[in-house]
């Protein structure tokens, strides 16, 4: 199979594309708005929140998004005047901060929606990303949920032994313990996939999607 | 934390973009002359690792809690250039799975964690493990050296794009906002340290071979990392001088503001007390200066309580058997 532009293209939908290039465009345009243009923020605004309606996002899930994001833009909106001092015009630059922030939480939010992370990955390798990079990121969103899940076998783990509520002290160590357990039980997990490869023939040479 | 969009200007995001594209780009090049058939499930399993590992909490004070970073920990198993590309797929994955942090303040983003986290980590780590002897003790304190440094570097390099973005902004001081982001992030870094280093001594008493160990055939490899480091600095302050001489209203008042007196909106400021508290001093500077070091000292003591009861033998060569 030769490894042309074309072949590699042809596994995305041109769509993928589109959705990308309309998200980049929201969040240049947001990212010129300011205070005085409230008409053209208000209206990207409209559109971003009519394109969650439109790719099935539900009110509730919505929601629950904004009342993670809100508090931190607002927090570090209002840092600036925090360090600023509370001048005429700090609500008008912290304003800023969180109009141009939340259109593009909410055109990222779309973007997400609407595109399979296993379709961005086919569409990196179409865009000529070295394929070790897109090789190493399906594998990373493979091992994503596996480590996932060994993380909550640990906390399952610490919780059977450990009764009521420790210190802090313990409970950083019982966490650093955690995580360097993980590192163990993740390179030695890679190590075994890597002799498994290596058992099926790999080289190291990333060929071409068929 | 993620740079959401919005933050900072469009041209800033594309020249820090620009950056972290040539050093992730750098990184995949050098990482051709590696071990190639391991990199990539190596570099994908120690992303998922990082991810996974951000996910498990620290408390801090009053229900807040903190978490890992990894990027200085990606080096200390991957090497520097794996490193940062592993570090940019976590950080790609956060985006584009999870919406964490915006679209175009993903080149600061890749820039503050994986380029300075990384490729600046080892270069760090490597420095100090040279100074401490190339022994686990080394090691450990090495990491927890430059744990702290990275997330000031990366602090600073912040404030100094946000005053670019603010140049339009009169009132903007970049001494205040530096202050602010100092004396909050000389916190973050001490846990950063205590957690890369009680990980990594974790892991190097019980599994030391598991550390990346540097190729003895590439001549001095933190030599390249620190040349590479330099060269990235260098290049960070060639680009973004241009958009600073663009604006100079904000910058040069920045800059040129210790001489200034404090402006009269200052008393209705919250942190406008520590004038009167502090005397005739500014109190971003003493802020600065006491987040220096008082972290300084709390990284020297991690080091010490992390590093002490270890053993000096070197590490054992990959592959050899364990006793």
């Amino acid at each position: 199979m030769p490894d042309s532009r074309i072949s590699r293209a042809r596994l995305v939908p041109a769509t993928a594309f589109l959705k990308l290039a309309a998200s980049l465009a929201v969040v240049l345009t947001a990212c010129s708005l300011s205070w005085d243009s409230w008409p053209a923020a208000g209206a990207l605004l409209a559109v971003t929140l009519a394109a969650q309606a439109l790719a099935g996002m539900t009110l509730s899930s919505l929601a629950r998004r904004l009342a993670l994001f809100l508090p931190m833009i607002t927090l570090v909106a209002i840092s600036i005047p925090l360090s600023q001092g509370f001048t005429a015009s700090w609500m008008q630059v912290a304003g800023t901060v969180i109009l141009r922030g939340l259109v593009s939480f909410l055109a990222g939010l779309w973007l997400i929606r609407v595109l399979p992370f296993d379709t961005l990955v086919s569409a990196l390798y179409a865009l000529r990303l070295p394929a070790v990079v897109v090789a190493s990121l399906a594998m990373m969103h493979r091992y994503l949920f596996v480590l996932w899940e060994e993380t909550g076998r640990l906390r399952t783990a610490r919780r059977a032994r450990c009764l009521g509520r420790s210190k802090r002290i313990t409970q950083w160590l019982a966490g650093i313990s955690m995580v360097g357990m993980l590192v163990i039980r993740s390179l030695d997990r890679g190590h075994r996939i890597h002799r498994a490869m290596l058992a099926r023939g790999w080289d190291g040479h990333i060929r071409p999607w068929p | 934390m993620h740079i959401p969009d919005g933050l900072l200007d469009t041209p800033v995001c594309l020249v820090t973009g620009g950056i972290s594209l040539a050093a992730v780009g750098y990184s995949v090049h050098r990482l051709k002359d590696s071990l190639a058939d391991r990199t990539v499930p190596m570099t994908g399993m120690v992303a998922a690792l990082v991810f996974a590992g951000q996910m498990i909490n620290f408390p801090v004070v009053a229900g807040t809690s903190g978490h890992l970073i990894g990027g200085v920990l990606a080096a200390r198993l991957l090497g520097p250039w794996a490193g940062c590309l592993a570090l940019t797929l976590v950080l790609f994955v956060q985006k584009f799975l999870f919406n964490d942090g915006g679209l175009l303040a993903l080149g600061p983003n890749v820039l503050h964690m994986a380029v300075i986290g990384s490729l600046g980590g080892y270069a760090i780590q490597s420095a100090v493990a040279r100074l401490a002897g190339d022994t686990i003790r080394g090691r450990v304190i090495g990491v927890v050296v430059a744990s702290w440094f990275t997330v000031m570097a990366a602090a600073v390099l912040f404030s100094v794009e946000f005053a670019i973005s603010q140049a339009t902004n009169p009132d903007f001081q970049l001494g205040r906002f530096l202050a602010l982001m100092m004396l909050f992030h000389a916190l973050i870094g001490i846990g950063e340290s205590l957690i890369s280093g009680g990980v990594i001594r974790f892991v190097a008493i019980r599994r030391p071979e598991l550390l990346y160990n540097p190729p003895s055939s590439s001549g001095r490899p933190w030599r390249q990392t620190l040349a590479a480091g330099l060269a990235a600095a260098l290049l960070v302050a060639l680009l973004l001088s241009p958009l600073a001489s663009s604006a100079p209203d904000g910058l040069e008042a920045a800059v040129g503001q210790s001489e200034l007196p404090a402006p009269e909106t200052t008393s209705l400021s919250l942190l406008g007390g520590y004038d009167q508290l502090l005397g005739d001093e500014r109190w971003e500077t003493w802020s600065v200066a006491l987040s220096g070091l008082i972290g300084t000292m709390v990284v020297f003591g991690i080091a010490l309580v992390l590093g002490r009861p270890l053993d000096r033998n070197p590490i054992p060569a990959a592959g050899a058997p364990r006793a």
